[in-house]
């Protein structure tokens, strides 16, 4: 399998995310080391996931540890909720939504198209990439603790 | 008293939306989770003055909805709030009829600017923050 993607590629997925953290949660995300994943369990128990299609195919996963997203949610909707609320899943969606969507904006001059957003809850869950499409994860950390980006892409145009 | 209706297949993000708008002053504000309900919606009334509307939603995208709107009516104001920032998606909501277009992420002084603009240049104005 290639382990390699363009670097555009994935800071186009950490701008997104850093952007929509500082804008919906109030908070400012930082960087850990970028690396190729080697299976297809997720870092986190909590993902949202949104799959590309058009010019690239994949997915991004964002992926949060319990304590992570609770407090993300509280962020972005301004109050607390119980992990069985379906609002709360609805939000993880949201905001993989909104990372999903600024990233392929910033992938100017490629015609990608989103999904909706899919929401897993559960310990080692996992997630696969199309084949021979690397997974790269970014680990990040802001306020709310710590959570990862997952990002599957490879371009498909001539 | 301006009605709004905010279309958004997230229930979290219409609550975002909802409290900001009822901090601008807005009252009278309705919900719809798809394009069709939000077409419903539209059937009743009174009807809704203004229209806050996600482009990726299930049954009917917010593109579509723009469009069922505009086969009758050109009047309610129509406020795309999307991921879909590219150009090519901007320049097909604004031939479908959008009035103004916000990308997500948003923060609420960004919708209150975009309200105000729209607003203002339709010759009406913000209601008054109670």
């Amino acid at each position: 399998m290639p382990t390699t993607m363009k670097v555009d590629y994935i800071n186009a997925f950490i701008g997104a995310t850093q952007n929509v953290f500082t804008s919906m949660l109030r908070s400012q995300v930082t960087l850990g080391q970028v690396s190729v994943k080697t299976s297809h369990v997720t870092a986190y128990d909590i993902s949202g996931i949104i799959g590309l299609s058009g010019d690239a195919i994949g997915c991004v996963v964002v992926s949060f540890p319990m304590d992570t997203a609770l407090a993300a949610y509280k962020a972005f909707a301004g109050e607390e909720v119980d992990p069985m609320d379906p609002n709360f899943l609805d939000a993880i969606g949201e905001v993989t939504n909104m990372i999903a969507g600024n990233a392929k904006a910033a992938l100017e001059g490629m015609s990608i198209s989103i999904g909706l957003p899919t929401t897993i809850m559960g310990r080692q869950h996992c997630v696969s990439a199309p084949q021979n499409v690397p997974f790269i994860v970014v680990p990040c950390h802001c306020e709310l603790g710590n959570f990862a980006i997952e990002v599957a892409f490879r371009c498909v145009k001539d | 008293m301006m009605k709004v209706l905010l279309v958004d297949d997230s229930k979290v993000m219409r609550q975002i939306q909802r409290r900001s708008l009822e901090g601008f002053g807005f009252t009278d504000i309705v919900e719809a989770g798809d394009g069709v309900e939000g077409l419903q919606q539209m059937a009743g009334s009174p009807k809704p003055d203004i229209v806050i509307l996600d482009w990726n939603m299930p049954r009917l995208d917010g593109l579509s909805t723009l469009r069922k709107i505009r086969e009758t009516d050109k009047k309610t104001i129509v406020i795309m709030c999307t991921t879909e920032a590219e150009k090519p998606r901007v320049v097909e909501a604004v031939k479908a009829g959008v009035t103004n277009y916000i990308v997500k992420p948003f923060t609420p002084s960004v919708l209150q600017e975009k309200l105000d603009e729209t607003l203002t240049r339709m010759g009406l104005s913000m209601p008054t923050a109670q």
